[in-house]
């Protein structure tokens, strides 16, 4: 297993834990820095996420936030947006477990990613459905966010929230 | 030695070690495993040396601070409380005894 691919799956199992966002990060960014210098393989280094997290997560507080909808740009439309297409506004729930599958059909579907917030993916869709594209999404995992955009730029992938240490990227795929 | 055995008894003590790795001055963790490489005690995996150095920072006798790196990700950099100290000191005596017991009881062995 690569490292983004471990870091991806350890955030979950923290997620799923209950740890809160701010120790998630940390707890990341630690494992990150570490392989990054030593350059060891992931589960050789830190083992099985599953039981990293299980470890982690015993030690850190639990998670006492809750998601608060008026983060949600939907509740605060781009003025921008008013004067051209119209948006229907969409929160889909998700975990860093399902998301991606989710926004998966959302994208055919024609929804289009806009940012993204604790289980929470924040997404528009024109009224008029013709003028729906279907987008295609990505995620990547690390805490080197502007190497990450980079790279994602070069592929015309466009930023389109974070959360943590997952950077969600967007990329149009033709007509709905 | 083998590592494995190497690993078994460094269990007991790892946290005394990684104090003691922290009295000259403060330390990232992967510095603090080749500290202990260094020294002799063997590869500490970071799956064994974080959650250790999260139980010692949630009992208080480290203290720690992020870096952003020029480079890379962050670092995290550990260093020694007083209560740190404290129990570093109080914890190498009782060591020091425990080890001179076991070594009194190998001396005809060993040599």
């Amino acid at each position: 297993m690569n490292m983004e691919s471990y870091l991806g799956e350890l955030t979950a199992q923290l997620q799923r834990l209950g740890v809160s966002e701010g120790r998630i990060g940390e707890i990341i960014a630690e494992v990150e820095s570490h392989l990054t210098e030593s350059g060891e393989m992931p589960v050789e280094a830190f083992g099985p996420a599953a039981e990293y997290a299980e470890e982690m997560a015993a030690l850190a507080e639990k998670n006492s936030e809750h998601t608060d909808d008026s983060a949600n740009p939907a509740n605060n439309p781009n003025p921008a947006d008013l004067s051209t297409i119209r948006y229907h506004h969409r929160t889909f729930r998700a975990t860093a477990i399902d998301e991606m599958g989710i926004l998966k059909y959302a994208g055919k579907d024609g929804w289009e990613l806009v940012d993204v917030g604790a289980l929470a993916l924040f997404c528009r869709r024109p009224v008029d459905l013709s003028l729906a594209h279907r987008w295609e999404y990505k995620r990547r995992t690390g805490t080197h966010n502007r190497i990450i955009k980079e790279e994602m730029a070069a592929a015309q992938w466009e930023p389109c929230g974070n959360w943590i240490v997952f950077h969600y990227f967007k990329r149009e795929n033709g007509i709905r | 030695m083998k590592d494995e055995r190497k690993a078994q008894w460094l269990r007991g003590v790892l946290d005394l070690c990684v104090l003691s790795a922290l009295t000259n001055g403060e330390r990232y963790g992967y510095e603090l495993s080749q500290q202990l490489a260094n020294a002799g005690l063997g590869t500490v995996k970071g799956g064994t040396l974080y959650p250790l150095l999260a139980r010692l920072e949630k009992a208080g006798h480290v203290a720690t601070e992020w870096r952003e790196g020029s480079q890379g990700p962050g670092r995290k950099y550990y260093s020694l409380t007083d209560s740190g100290h404290l129990h570093l000191k109080t914890q190498a005596s009782n060591w020091k005894i425990f080890s001179s017991l076991v070594g009194r009881l190998l001396k005809q062995e060993g040599s």
